[in-house]
């Protein structure tokens, strides 16, 4: 058997044994979401429909908020704000980031600042700007203020250590090749330095979001007039708690959405060279 | 990687007759240290022909790569400096690098890792970039990526990257160090051939008098400030590391290489 018929036929057993795995997870990922499925309704069989509904029920209310088309408004509300706030925490926590990675001086002068950042909890941030905006009332349009201004308090610190890191770790010997070769700054950027740090820019705008659109529930619940968390504290207040799960279901579906249908594909395709060299590293060859 | 070494064959749009030569002119180099200023080197005058291959040997510290990086234009000499003559005339030099360790970015092809360092060139085209692949017997990995390969054709890769630039001069830095003996080996007699095809200058620091002797046509030794030792190899090629020309010019070399400790 020639050298090139043995290494594809590894190749082969390779992705066989990554079929399997990819098969095993998603077994296993079904496993849990049954378990906590029937563990739901054993749960909701024990409390009145009212107070907790099964999942099919919340499912079916969800259903009716979408058909409806109540959920859109308070969705696109909801998402105004964490927008605002995911693009305003990524340009202030980018910039510290990548002073914080260049030199001594700025990671010495940001470094509290972000430390303190990293440990005050969203939930103060929330009831902080629904102090400082005037119960929420401060507003451009529909978009409220005290969301936006809890979310990026919330979420820059995240940006700024991921990014910091990232910059800190560039490959120099990459850097020195280029200017060995006399590449023009412009250039090294795009192919040089965004690439080296493309992993945690993909982790600060990930964790940025999940920890974003919380901070923004948690705000919209103080501060809001609409939105996800605005219409869930309103439920609570009107002792409509099933509406309140069936909010709750739909945002979740949305976060899923967003996870498998925009975060999955993108990151399959920035670093599908990481997944070529996996599959074929077949050693010393 | 046997079925891979090349047949060197070049095409007609691969230059092969731009060599340039280097004039290295009371160079001096000094670093600031904390304990005040270092001398690396002082006063040092050598001439390099078009088309020579000068390998430059010293121990560590002796400040080879603060030469190299001096003729490259990556560090500025305290005092002197280094000219380039180039066949047009002008002494506006393409310098080609090889490096230690090959500096590929892992994100981008065989090709793209070729097609980056071209920028300022007009007539690169993908095609130019794949016969340097070609050159140097990497036609199956166009697109692979650098992890995809092993460590001595990174090394290729990074060989054809320096050669497509088109280089009057180009500038190794004990670039089959890293490597194991056989494939490193392979990778010299490569070179040589590649070097012997394409015409170019070529400057290599390496730390191994054996390799030195195998690739050059003359050796310059570094050390303690200075070039103390420059040697024209008078073997014929191909060289035979065990035959007796070779263990006796070696021994020589040694015997100069070693001179400066006596001293």
């Amino acid at each position: 058997m020639s050298i090139r018929t043995q290494l594809s036929r590894f190749n082969v057993e390779l992705l066989n044994g990554d079929v399997k795995s990819l098969l095993s997870d998603s077994f296993a990922r079904a496993i849990g979401l049954g378990v906590g499925f029937v563990l739901w309704s054993l749960l909701a069989a024990q409390f009145p429909r009212e107070l907790l509904p099964t999942p099919l029920e919340t499912i079916g209310l969800a259903w009716g908020l979408v058909a409806d088309g109540t959920a859109w408004i308070h969705i696109s509300t909801t998402f105004q704000s964490l927008f605002w706030a995911f693009l305003f925490a990524m340009i202030l926590g980018g910039t510290l980031g990548i002073l914080m990675g260049l030199n001594s001086y700025s990671q010495n002068f940001f470094t509290p600042y972000v430390n303190i950042g990293l440990s005050i909890p969203g939930l103060a941030w929330a009831a902080v700007a629904f102090l400082v905006f005037s119960y929420g009332s401060i507003a451009l349009g529909t978009l409220r203020f005290a969301p936006v201004a809890a979310a990026t308090l919330t979420v820059f610190p995240y940006v700024a250590i991921n990014i910091w890191k990232g910059v800190e770790n560039i490959d120099h010997d990459l850097l020195r090749m280029a200017n060995a070769f006399s590449i023009s700054r412009r250039r090294v950027l795009w192919r040089v330095v965004l690439p080296n740090i493309a992993p945690q820019i993909f982790s600060a705008v990930r964790f940025g979001l999940a920890i974003g659109w919380k901070v923004t529930i948690i705000a919209e619940l103080f501060a809001g007039s609409a939105g996800v968390g605005y219409k869930l504290e309103h439920a609570y207040q009107v002792y409509q708690y099933e509406e309140a799960w069936a909010w709750a279901a739909v945002f979740l579906f949305i976060i899923i959405l967003i996870e498998y249908g925009v975060f999955k594909p993108i990151e399959r395709r920035a670093f599908d060279w990481r997944t070529d060299v996996e599959l074929s590293d077949i050693g010393g060859q | 990687m046997s079925s891979e070494t090349s047949t060197i064959t070049t095409d007609e749009s691969i230059t092969t007759d731009n060599a340039g030569s280097i004039h290295i002119e009371n160079l001096t180099k000094e670093f600031d240290t904390a304990e005040g200023y270092e001398l690396v080197f002082e006063d040092i005058n050598v001439d390099i022909e078009p088309e020579s291959f000068v390998c430059l040997l010293g121990k560590s510290g002796s400040g080879k790569s603060t030469m190299l990086n001096i003729v490259s234009g990556i560090l500025e000499p305290t005092e002197g400096r280094v000219r380039f003559e180039t066949a047009d005339g002008t002494g506006d030099v393409t310098l080609g690098h090889v490096f230690q360790s090959p500096r590929l970015m892992p994100w981008d092809s065989n090709l793209q890792n070729i097609e980056f360092v071209n920028e300022d060139n007009p007539d690169y085209t993908e095609e130019l970039g794949k016969q340097h692949l070609d050159l140097v017997g990497l036609s199956d990995h166009y697109h692979k990526y650098p992890g995809q390969l092993s460590g001595g054709q990174r090394q290729r890769v990074g060989i054809a990257r320096a050669l497509s630039i088109d280089p009057e001069v180009l500038l190794m830095d004990e670039p089959f160090s890293n490597l194991d003996e056989i494939t490193a080996e392979e990778l010299r007699k490569e070179l040589i051939s590649l070097w012997s095809e394409l015409n170019k200058t070529v400057f290599f620091v390496t730390h191994d008098m054996t390799e030195a002797i195998q690739l050059a046509d003359r050796l310059l030794m570094l050390g303690d400030g200075e070039i103390y030792g420059d040697l024209e190899v008078p073997l014929d090629r191909p060289r035979r590391i065990d035959s007796d020309e070779f263990l006796k010019f070696r021994q020589k070399a040694i015997d100069t290489f070693h001179s400066i400790d006596e001293d």
